[in-house]
């Protein structure tokens, strides 16, 4: 037998393929013994040829062998030098850490003398990555404490709220009417615990002694503190007999109104405060720091009914899941309790109640914010990274000579790619440190920016776990940065490098990422530039909606009626009305008005019947409803369209009547003649007896655009019954209206005396422009659009500072190139062209990668968008050529620096 | 030679044990030995390559075969070749014997009456 058996394989791909595959297993065997190893595999082929199955066995047997074996094959050649044990591999696992830790720290010791020794770099390096994981850090506090973190009550898990959905409908909403309640109520579930109350918060009148405040006020059902799973640190919280429509008039104190009222005298229970107008007896004092659903200062009794209030969607219902009560239990007898419901009830469609986390609704308006908000410091993110990123490979160029050293002494290329890895975590904990200081001044930022937006309640800190977090991010951050400009350090060509003396060496690959780089950071901006685009025409969209009336001069002061005193028609009238008269007295007013609403908020939505006209198929008959004074529409100057306004012949023993707006008009009466019909609502028959302009108002049925011109009806306040106005001022604070004569912030102070007068324990909220209203309106679209823009404007500048670095260092490397174009008479323009040209072009194929991305990420913000597409091509066109103009200007620069140099000086350079 | 040793080196697979066998007549390459263990024993399982250098290294290990040289084959290519060394050659007795013992264990055993 003789090793000439093995002749040219005569299956001579499966061979190399063979071969090939040996590359897995170690260098020293398949160097010595490759060969012999394809030859025996080949003779294994020749040996199961023709069979089909006896080929495929041979190949997952050779499969398997070097799955199998491949793993345990020592790193020598064979039998050579004889089985040496590294000192390393009889190391405990404990002087194998203390060993890495050494050399770890080691690095870092060596890598902080380098950052030290360079510090432009690394200051401009560390503020970056301050900016940028600060601005992360900021939201990330955010995000962990409305949405990460457990609400602040015992088992939050358990807590759930029902909700309220149709079988045809999409999801459920947790706005339940009485019927509901009483349902669930009722069905007395071994399963959970239940408790109704208002979602909502007023503004109620306090009086204590001589003076009045304003307090939040919320009211809840009995037993609803003690679904939260806290009861009242003091006293008792509401009983159910306290929780009937005539129940005792009694009040749960917060622990910050217990110490301002009582200064924290516990005789206070059982004492009274004068709550509304009427005193309430004081049965329990809340634990401090402690909080509803909505922050309130004090809670009343709920009193829930089926009618009036209990007629609508206006509770919401808690439930607390008893002990192990698996929550597929719970929805599944809210579900026989919305069965029952339907089979009562005469509309054909099928009620469905279900459950939904407490946790997941609470934080349910931001939750969308905060998605965004994150997604675009993200990006910011990853621009620094690039950003540091490039100027970590542009300093690998630099350190060429000093990593050829190194590896030309004997470090391996593992140990140089540790050395940069440390050097940008290093780098990384510098940067997280500084984006501790920048995130408080921003987390400040966000909560002034957004206080109208969000409802920010719980502190919101920089604490153990948002460090912990911030640490996270920084980590991740300098793998992200650090890892690229390591390997291609490490690819170091020691001969050249050690020739070239510094300055090149790094093997030509470096180009490649640079080029990476710019398209990166190009795409990575045109994304967020094009969604702060989006925002910020959203926002001018809705900021330049025609009003319907005219906001100049227009001032606003508005008092809660939720008091005893003012519960008829009468009392209410007579307040408006002597208020009125104190301020016509003034010279700069022009006229004054009170009414339910102001233009730009949300109004009260009523049901109402028509009398003698028909509603189109499947139209839902509500409407926004305000009861006015007269000279309403003339004070806020919204244009009478037909008919006449409600003046003060609408008196209360005259025909009932109403005013609709074109809105309403429109959707009911086919755009027709309104005047003249009559219609059922806010309790009577009325003669539609003219028809005005439309005034935007923010929206609270129907549409979810944020403001609309809605259907409303306004009726006078002389025609409403007690009853109507006692529900309706459980919701809505009325004002009154004054236009002035000039600038109407000097006046601000004249009309706050003429009303205090009117009645000095009712306190007023201070006067308000209506233009201020107005803006507060778009509070949310302005809030993203600031933010958001920010962040990009941020990005933008990063990106461009990124470029013109990646294009500094690649035309400073090309400099004896471009020296020689111009010595041999090329021109200064073409020299230009050269070196800015390539980036310029990787800037476009950028702008049209983060244009594919701005198409994907806009579907994601559709929902916060009005009055614009998410495919706007304005918006595209117009980011995409800003950014590329951006980054030829900054490619430009350095090139024309280049081409300016003397072409003899560059030559005689080396 | 200690007895860990002894012990270490005399445990031999049927596989090691055939490599052996086959360097105990004449120095070869990892290619020769696999084709000749075949011959001798045509119905045995095929020999693998990654298996088999993973025994030639453990044996070269434990100091029963050593590197004996190159040869260069019909094409002028240079194989490295493995030759038995005087440990090897002993542990092949002994590993002989004990097969020995065994075989006689089998015959006593297929020939006692039932």
């Amino acid at each position: 037998m003789s090793p000439s058996e093995q002749s040219t394989s005569p299956f001579p791909r499966q061979a190399a393929a063979y071969r090939r595959l040996l590359r897995v297993l170690p260098g020293p065997l398949v160097r010595d013994h490759g060969d012999d190893m394809a030859a025996l595999f080949s003779h294994h082929l020749i040996d199961a040829h023709p069979s089909f199955i006896a080929w495929l066995n041979v190949w997952f047997a050779a499969l398997g062998d070097i799955a199998r074996h491949g793993p345990r094959l020592p790193r020598r050649p064979v039998g050579a030098p004889g089985p040496h044990r590294s000192p390393r591999q009889d190391m405990t696992m404990n002087e194998r850490l203390r060993t890495l830790a050494a050399t770890l720290l080691r690095d870092a010791a060596y890598g902080i003398r380098l950052l030290r020794k360079d510090w432009t770099f690394t200051l401009t390096a560390t503020l970056i990555l301050g900016l940028a994981i600060g601005a992360n850090t900021a939201v990330f506090s955010f995000v962990d404490t409305y949405m990460l973190r457990p609400l602040p009550y015992p088992d939050p898990d358990r807590l759930a709220l029902v909700t309220r959905g149709y079988e045809d409908g999409g999801p459920g909403v947790e706005w339940v009417n009485g019927g509901v309640w009483e349902a669930v109520r009722d069905a007395r579930s071994d399963a959970f615990e239940a408790a109704v109350y208002s979602g909502m918060r007023t503004a109620a009148n306090l009086a204590t002694g001589s003076t009045a405040t304003t307090v939040a006020l919320q009211r809840v059902g009995a037993g609803y503190f003690g679904a939260l799973g806290v009861p009242p640190a003091l006293g008792r919280e509401f009983d159910t007999q306290e929780d009937l429509p005539d129940g005792a008039a009694v009040c749960v104190l917060s622990h910050a109104l217990w110490q301002r009222l009582f200064n924290g005298d516990p005789a206070a229970i059982g004492d009274s405060v004068l709550l509304r107008g009427e005193p309430h007896a004081v049965v329990g004092i809340m634990p401090e720091g402690f909080r509803s659903s909505a922050t309130a200062d004090l809670w009343v009794p709920l009193r829930p009914t089926t009618t009036g209030e209990g007629g609508g969607s206006n509770y919401r219902i808690l439930l607390r899941l008893h002990g192990s009560t698996p929550w597929a239990e719970a929805e599944a007898e809210l579900g026989a309790v919305g069965q029952g419901l339907s089979e009562r009830a005469s509309e054909g469609r099928r009620v469905i109640l279900s459950l939904a986390p407490l946790q997941a609704r609470d934080a349910g308006g931001l939750r969308t914010m905060m998605t965004l908000l994150s997604a675009a410091v993200s990006m910011v993110l990853l621009i620094a990274c690039v950003n540091v990123s490039g100027l970590l490979l542009a300093r690998g160029n630099i350190r060429g000579r000093e990593i050829a050293t190194r590896m030309a002494i004997g470090g391996g290329r593992a140990a140089i790619i540790r050395q940069f890895v440390v050097e940008s975590v290093v780098l990384a904990m510098a940067g997280g440190l500084a984006g501790i200081l920048f995130a408080r001044g921003m987390m400040r930022a966000i909560e002034v920016l957004g206080s109208n937006v969000m409802n920010v309640w719980r502190p919101v800190s920089l604490d153990m776990r948002v460090m912990l977090g911030t640490a996270a991010i920084s980590l991740c951050t300098a793998l992200l940065f650090g890892l690229a400009p390591a390997l291609q350090a490490s690819r170091v060509n020691i001969h050249d490098a050690l020739r070239a003396g510094g300055g090149r060496g790094v093997a030509g690959g470096s180009g490649r990422w640079r080029k990476l780089m710019v398209i990166a950071e190009v795409g990575l901006c045109v994304v967020l530039l094009v969604a702060a685009g989006l925002l910020l025409r959203t926002f001018l969209y809705l900021q330049g909606l025609e009003p319907g009336f005219d906001p100049q001069g227009v001032v606003s002061v508005s008092a809660s009626l939720q008091d005893a005193r003012y519960e008829t028609r009468e009392a209410a009238e007579q307040l408006f009305n002597s208020g009125l008269e104190r301020v016509r007295e003034l010279p700069e007013t022009i006229s004054a008005t009170a009414a339910l609403g102001l233009p730009y908020q949300r109004l009260l939505n009523l049901g109402f019947r028509p009398l003698d006209f028909e509603l189109d198929e499947g139209t839902n008959p509500i409407t926004n409803v305000v009861y006015v004074s007269p000279d309403y529409f003339a004070t806020l100057g919204v244009p009478l369209l037909d008919g006449r306004g409600i003046d003060a012949s609408d008196a209360h023993d005259s025909v009932p009547v109403a005013v609709v707006n074109q809105a309403f008009a429109d959707a009911f009466m086919g755009g027709g003649v309104a005047v003249g019909h009559a219609l059922t609502t806010a309790g009577g028959d009325r003669q539609i007896i003219g028809v005005v302009g439309n005034v935007k108002q923010r929206n609270s049925f129907g549409s979810s655009h944020p403001v609309d011109d809605t259907q409303t009806v306004f009726v006078p306040v002389s025609q409403v019954s007690g009853e109507f106005l006692k529900l309706v001022h459980t919701w809505f604070a009325p004002s009154w209206i004054v236009r002035f004569s000039g600038d109407p912030r000097v006046a601000i102070p004249a009309i706050e005396r003429a009303l205090g007068g009117v009645d000095p324990l009712l306190p007023l909220a201070s006067p308000r422009l209506v233009a201020d209203v107005q803006a507060e309106a778009v509070s949310v679209q302005r809030f993203l659009a600031t933010l958001v823009g920010t962040l990009a404007a941020v990005a933008v500048v990063l990106a461009a500072l990124g470029i013109y670095g990646l294009v500094a260092s690649t035309v400073a490397e090309r400099r004896r190139e471009i020296g020689i174009r111009l010595a041999l008479g090329a021109r200064a323009g073409h020299a230009v062209s050269i070196a800015a040209l390539p980036s310029i072009r990787l800037a476009m194929i950028g702008g049209v990668l983060g244009i594919g991305g701005s198409l994907a990420a806009s579907r994601g913000l559709r929902a916060m968008l009005w009055g614009v597409a998410p495919n706007d091509p304005w918006t595209y066109a117009g980011v995409t050529i800003g950014l590329v103009t951006a980054a030829a200007i900054a490619s430009l620069i350095p090139a024309a620096r280049a081409a300016r140099v003397d072409p003899a000086q560059t030559l005689r350079v080396e | 030679m200690t007895e860990t040793t002894m012990d270490r080196q005399v445990k031999l697979s049927m596989l090691e044990t055939q490599v052996l066998m086959v360097l105990a007549r004449d120095d070869l390459h990892g290619y020769g030995i696999a084709l000749e263990i075949q011959r001798r024993d045509p119905g045995g399982p095929r020999i693998y390559p990654t298996n088999l250098y993973r025994r030639l290294h453990d044996l070269a290990d434990r100091g029963l075969i050593a590197n004996a040289g190159t040869e260069l084959d019909d094409k002028g290519r240079a194989r490295k070749t493995f030759a038995l060394t005087d440990v090897g050659r002993e542990a092949l007795s002994t590993q002989t014997e004990r097969l020995a013992g065994f075989v006689d264990e089998l015959r006593a055993a297929e020939g006692s009456p039932e």
